[in-house]
């Protein structure tokens, strides 16, 4: 880097992130510091009284069986939700690469759901997948009592996974599109006249290349999993049925919103953070060192 | 220059934003009144809302609908820890426990006693009363809508099947459900499957205990003991119902909706609120006959116990604005609001006075608040004025998931009722640790 390029001193750079380190601490830091002060007393719902408990509300949590379903849960959503995720876009980043003329056009329109909000989807598909009136309730026609997912759990879990993969595929396949685009046609090419089709290509060029994509995609799809599944969750499933797709977010949110439980709930956020803060590890220390090894 | 010039815009901005927070200085007996109904409900609420303020020349009340009973509690809890909490705001009877404990309430009897226009307990009717009272008696909070749980049957399609009287037992309707079943009628009975209906009022009516302590009202030592007994009967006999396609779930039905599910001629029979009744009506497709909620065979039949709302005024606003907020709630004590608010929505009246205008025009009167009403009158005993122990939405939510697990095959019923009764224990012993060290609440603004 130019010595031109950088600032002098400490102040101008820490005045140009003034406003960004503002607002991380408005919004970040000190609910954070909150919650974590929550965590160790029982909390009155209205503020007026509160009890030190030290770890108790952690203990309590790490005792009660329901803490480790929506862990379960959680695990499950996140592990088929990103493999969908990752795979159908890399699918579709690969068709579309495949066949530049036509697929132009294609990446345009692959892109657009990634406009849609996920408690907006969540109503679509909840009409969509409504079991009297939605497009898949005519599976009852053909099989009655076939597609029930608000009684039955593994088809409530489907669908709440299909509808995180679909809030999450536009931007994977953004990411896919641009590295396979960044693969020297050369390799491509010389591969080609040795007689490889674009499977073997697929295999064995264009998908080693894209290791570093993969994991970076899959460390955010996994931190959007735990976290930004909220809101599909409370418009189709609120959870159920009998805890089926009750994920830790959830749970947070039903704990100390609905059940003013705060101290439980403040306690379940900071486990929540710690697993986000493990997946993040992972992805900086392990598989970006690794990839980094490989290139 | 340029960053002056800058500095000069956000100081502008941080100055506005400084001179709007308090902003909502207003006229002295102006204050905010939150409630937590839509449709028909909210707009009986807002034409009593205005017709207050039209008749009122010095004193105007605000009124803003909130969402649903449990985002109104939770607003009103972010809104008092903010500071920012209105005067008057309508929290569901299982919010009670928190607002009792809370220490941001000004007790209902106290302010009308202090702005002279006391209210006699007694003048309420007795489930009434007993649901909202506390121990000594007394009413910290305005009762508002009441509503209590009925039978409402199609009686088209009933006659049809050989079914001539509405079934008083739940053996009798269970026969009703198979008779309706074997004529090929796919959905026999609706039900939303919710502990309010299941377990609150099923209880209630054959005189059964739902926790230790007096359901609760004796204080927070109370502990959970539904899992035996007739909670246990009752929902072996539904996950039957359930399993043999008789009693089907409101979410499997055109409607998505108990209410509608019967309203809109789907479903015949229907176990719901009194509350439910305008919405039947209005839609106006069926003719619903409206019964007492079954019992056991050869047991004896105790009062149905209330679901519904009371008015809670909170501590925290300026002097003069509560003497127009005991005005207002003076207002909506009054007979005729009430029955404009009962005949509208289906909600009970609350006092006898307005009770007996209702009686003696028998022909305004809608059937499901005869029934109601009369349902309430029964013979009660220490377990029918309801509950009144915390985290009670937290458990509702608890007791759903276990009993959809029983309906879905993944535990047997009795393990269920066991689960939800040991998780809701558990809840119960960390709201006693709680409010172990809150502050006793005082009686003043």
């Amino acid at each position: 880097m130019k010595s031109s390029a950088r600032f002098h001193g400490h102040w101008i750079p820490l005045a140009l992130g003034l406003p960004q380190l503002a607002l991380i601490t408005l919004f970040f830091y000190w609910p954070t510091l909150k919650a974590f002060w929550w965590s160790l007393h029982l909390v009155c719902p209205f503020g007026n009284c509160s009890t030190f408990v030290g770890l108790g509300n952690y203990t309590r949590e790490l005792t009660d069986s329901s803490f480790y379903a929506a862990l379960r849960t959680t695990a499950l959503f996140a592990a088929f939700g990103v493999s969908l995720s990752i795979v159908v876009a890399l699918f579709l980043a690969a068709m579309v690469e495949l066949h530049r003329r036509t697929g132009g056009l294609f990446r345009y329109l692959l892109i657009w759901p990634y406009a849609v909000a996920g408690s907006v989807l969540g109503v679509i598909l909840k009409v969509a997948a409504s079991p009297s009136i939605g497009p898949l309730g005519y599976l009852n026609t053909l099989w009655p009592g076939f597609w029930q997912p608000y009684l039955n759990g593994t088809q409530s879990m489907l669908m709440v996974v299909f509808a995180f993969a679909w809030t999450q595929i536009p931007f994977n396949f953004i990411v896919f599109v641009a590295a396979l685009r960044a693969i020297p046609a050369e390799y491509l090419a010389a591969a080609a006249i040795d007689g490889a089709g674009p499977v073997r290509r697929f295999i064995d060029i264009q998908l080693p290349m894209l290791k570093p994509q993969l994991f970076f995609l899959a460390t955010i799809n996994l931190i959007e999993s735990f976290t930004n599944s909220f809101a599909i969750v409370d418009t189709m499933t609120q959870g159920g049925p009998g805890g089926a797709t009750n994920i830790l977010a959830y749970k947070i949110y039903t704990d100390g919103f609905i059940g003013l439980d705060l101290s439980g709930s403040s306690a379940l956020s900071m486990m929540l953070m710690l697993l986000v803060f493990a997946a993040c590890f992972v992805q900086f220390f392990v598989f970006e060192r690794r990839a980094r090894q490989d290139g | 220059m340029k960053s002056s010039a800058g500095a000069r815009i956000l100081a502008w901005v941080l100055s506005a934003l400084v001179a709007a927070a308090p902003a909502a200085t207003c006229a002295a007996a102006d204050f905010d009144f939150w409630y937590a109904h839509g449709g028909i409900y909210a707009q009986a609420i807002e034409s009593m809302c205005a017709n207050f303020n039209a008749a009122s020349l010095q004193d105007h009340v605000h009124c803003f609908p909130q969402g649903t009973y449990e985002q109104t509690l939770r607003k009103t809890v972010a809104a008092y820890r903010a500071g920012r909490q209105p005067a008057l705001v309508e929290i569901y009877d299982i919010g009670s426990a928190d607002m009792l404990l809370s220490g941001a309430v000004y007790p209902v009897d106290t302010l009308m006693q202090a702005m002279g226009h006391p209210i006699d307990a007694s003048d309420y009717l007795k489930g009434i009363r007993r649901f909202y009272a506390t121990e000594n008696g007394r009413l910290l909070s305005q009762p508002f809508s009441a509503s209590t749980l009925v039978l409402y049957a199609n009686r088209q399609k009933l006659t049809a099947v050989g079914v001539d009287h509405l079934p008083q037992t739940w053996e009798a309707f269970e026969a009703a459900m198979e008779a309706l079943h074997a004529h090929g009628k796919s959905c026999p009975a609706v039900s939303d499957y919710t502990p309010w209906k299941m377990l609150e009022q099923i209880n209630a009516v054959q005189g059964a205990p739902i926790a230790s302590a007096n359901n609760g009202h004796e204080g927070l030592q109370a502990r959970y003991e539904f899992a035996d007994g007739v909670h246990r009967r009752f929902m072996n006999d539904v996950a039957r119902w359930y399993s043999r396609g008789l009693l089907v779930p409101a979410i499997m039905t055109r409607a998505n909706d108990q209410t509608l599910a019967f309203a809109d001629g789907e479903c015949a029979m229907s176990v719901d609120a009194t509350g439910a009744y305008a919405i039947v009506k209005k839609a106006g497709l069926v003719d619903a006959e409206v019964g007492l909620l079954p019992v056991y065979a050869g047991t004896k039949r105790y009062g149905t116990t209330i679901g519904g709302s009371s008015l809670w005024v909170l501590k925290g606003q300026s002097a003069s604005v509560y003497p127009a907020v005991a005005r207002f709630l003076a207002y909506l004590h009054d007979p005729r609001q009430q029955l404009m608010f009962a005949r509208r929505t289906g909600y009970l009246p609350l006092t006898h006075q307005a009770e007996e205008v209702l009686t003696i025009a028998p022909d305004a009167e809608p059937d499901a608040i005869r029934v109601g009403l009369a349902s309430l009158e029964l013979p009660d005993n220490d377990y029918n004025a309801g509950i009144r122990l915390g985290f009670t939405s937290l458990f509702r939510l608890i007791w759903q998931d276990e009993v959809q697990r029983a309906l879905g095959g993944k535990e047997t019923m009795d393990a269920a009722l066991e689960n939800a009764q040991a998780h809701g224990n558990r809840l119960l012993e960390r709201f006693q640790a709680t409010y172990m060290a809150a502050p006793q609440a005082e009686a003043g603004p």
